[in-house]
């Protein structure tokens, strides 16, 4: 089928125009930043200086530190995430009563914004008037009432959970979809080979499931290497900075160092490693590149 | 959540916590919407130096209206752009489509603390900070590749003989996605527009950071600047956090069954 020049123009403008100017410009300003001593506060020192900026800020005090709490969060929270929504949509794609209950009280924290979700948390972790404090009291693991936020650990879990509580909808129903996909028959040619439950679960569901895997991995990767809101809300960095993951000390050199060529640095930074971990999830996976289907 | 919307402020302060409202209360939904009331009475229970009500709050029903009206535009946004954009990539035979596509979703990877800076720039320019068509704008750019992406997966299980026959039978391009192909992707185009209302609906870093006045603050950037006050009424931060979430719940109750089905012919393979 030969399309021609004013169908094409017609399609794409109107999804690429706001992709380019607020996507791919201003990335591309970024990066051009990045190259550059900008700084509001010494703004008679602006020039190129090259990937000085690269080199300045991984040797800041902050460096280490924030990117090891960035490995840490997305570490615990994106395995997390991918088993508990492939467990959650395995057991909501059974047929039983109130399994349409349960597939809708699964899908209900996807409405509620980030900023909501870590004001709830917080709360239930205060150190005055939490529940979670009040629980574990009766329970008797803890004697008295703790300030957890103040916690290095308590503090990073308060905003894993808020954050994992937000993020499980979208994987969960996308492994749902993909599950309900899968034609019975596979399973009942498995049972007739005589295949235990957990054989048929590797190499039916797991099998089909891949590509959606793939997608899975992906959106959940991105999100927690970006996650902002959470800390923001939650704990701004604290306590002793264990929680100011590497996009917060973006935000911070933006917004209170005003150093735009910093930031830029490490927003570029962040970027590639996202487009990294993208490929390394394909080859992992083994499913060839990224492809356009037609 | 629901438990301390319903408490008055006397009774969340309390040790040890009620797990339940002692005394079911309305009160802090009203004081979510009328503002000017909320205050009134915190002055007299509380006295002057007691606990006040940021100012914000007194912005949250207009702040509903722009959370729908920014929602729905991009809803809308997605079912047209998405729509024909996925399609033309799908069917399109044209020089450089694949890098165009990949640039698309490439687009998504974007972290958001690195063009922030740059779209106060350009919507500085063009006059548009601090208005809805801005915040719309942004939302529709994140929104637009995971739209793209999903539907091209759903487009492409559509054989292309249906389309040939409806060319043939003398319908245009354009004619052929509206009356033959919109048809058979339906459940596909209600998943996305679904989606895509919620990720504009729970955006906050974005919506945060390119409005000043209550003209374009949504729902979320409300209840960020509410909860970022050292003294917070916090009945009231959760009653309107609870009203936040509302519109949400419902959609998602009335289309559960659309969603997945939708995405069960599309997200896969």
């Amino acid at each position: 089928m030969k399309g021609d020049l004013k169908d094409i123009l017609i399609g794409l403008l109107p999804a690429l125009i706001p992709l380019f100017l607020l996507g791919f410009y201003p990335l591309g300003y970024a990066a051009y930043v990045s190259l550059f001593r900008f700084n509001l506060k010494y703004p008679d020192q602006y020039g190129f200086i090259g990937g000085k900026n690269y080199v300045d800020v991984t040797q800041m005090y902050y460096f280490i530190g924030s990117l090891t709490s960035s490995v840490i969060f997305a570490l615990v929270a994106i395995p997390i995430i991918l088993f508990a929504s492939l467990a959650l949509a395995m057991l909501a794609a059974r047929k039983f009563r109130g399994s349409g209950f349960l597939q809708w009280l699964i899908l209900v924290p996807w409405g509620i914004p980030y900023v909501v979700a870590g004001l709830d948390w917080k709360w239930l972790f205060d150190s005055n008037y939490g529940l979670i404090n009040d629980i574990l009291l009766k329970l008797k693991v803890i004697d008295t009432y703790q300030p957890w936020l103040t916690m290095q650990w308590p503090a990073m879990f308060a905003i894993v959970i808020s954050f994992i509580w937000v993020t499980l909808p979208l994987p969960t129903l996308l492994f749902l979809a993909g599950i309900q996909s899968i034609p019975q028959e596979l399973y009942e040619a498995s049972q007739v080979d005589g295949a235990k439950a957990l054989a048929r679960f590797r190499a039916i569901t797991f099998t089909w499931l891949k590509p959606i895997f793939l997608i899975v991995a992906i959106l959940t990767t991105l999100s927690s290497i970006q996650v902002f809101d959470p800390i923001y809300v939650i704990t701004q960095g604290g306590p002793a900075d264990f929680t100011a993951m590497i996009t917060f000390y973006t935000f911070l050199e933006m917004f209170n160092f005003l150093d735009f060529g910093h930031a830029s640095a490490l927003a570029f930074m962040i970027f590639i490693v996202s487009i990294i971990l993208i490929f390394a999830y394909f080859y992992a996976l083994r499913m060839g590149r990224l492809r356009l289907r037609a | 959540m629901v438990n301390l919307s319903l408490q008055t402020e006397p009774q969340i302060t309390t040790v040890p916590p009620y797990y339940l409202p002692p005394t079911p209360t309305l009160k802090n939904y009203e004081f979510v919407l009328n503002a000017e009331q909320a205050v009134k009475e915190r002055l007299k229970y509380f006295g002057i130096g007691g606990e006040f009500l940021p100012a914000v709050a007194t912005q949250y029903p207009r702040a509903i209206v722009n959370s729908i009206v920014t929602a729905l535009l991009i809803v809308g946004i997605n079912l047209a752009a998405g729509t024909l954009a996925s399609y033309t990539f799908t069917r399109g035979r044209f020089w450089g489509r694949m890098k165009l596509f990949y640039a698309t979703i490439a687009g998504r990877l974007i972290p958001p603390v690195a063009v922030v800076v740059p779209y106060y720039i350009i919507l500085f320019n063009f006059k548009l900070l601090d208005t809805i068509p801005a915040v719309v704008m942004i939302h529709a750019y994140f929104t637009l590749p995971l739209t793209i992406w999903v539907l091209n997966t759903y487009l492409a299980t559509i054989p292309e003989d249906i389309e040939d026959a409806a060319r043939v039978d003398g319908y245009s391009r354009m004619e052929t996605l509206r009356k033959v192909v919109f048809p058979l992707i339906k459940p596909g185009i209600v998943a996305i527009g679904i989606i895509s209302f919620m990720m504009s609906w729970t955006e906050f870093f974005f919506a945060f950071m390119v409005t000043k006045t209550e003209a374009a603050r949504t729902l979320p950037v409300i209840v960020g600047f509410m909860s970022a006050q050292p003294v917070k009424p916090i009945g009231i931060i959760m009653a309107s956090g609870l009203l936040a979430m509302i519109p949400a719940l419902i959609i998602i109750a009335v289309f559960r069954r659309y969603l997945i089905r939708g995405l069960v012919a599309g997200a896969v393979r």
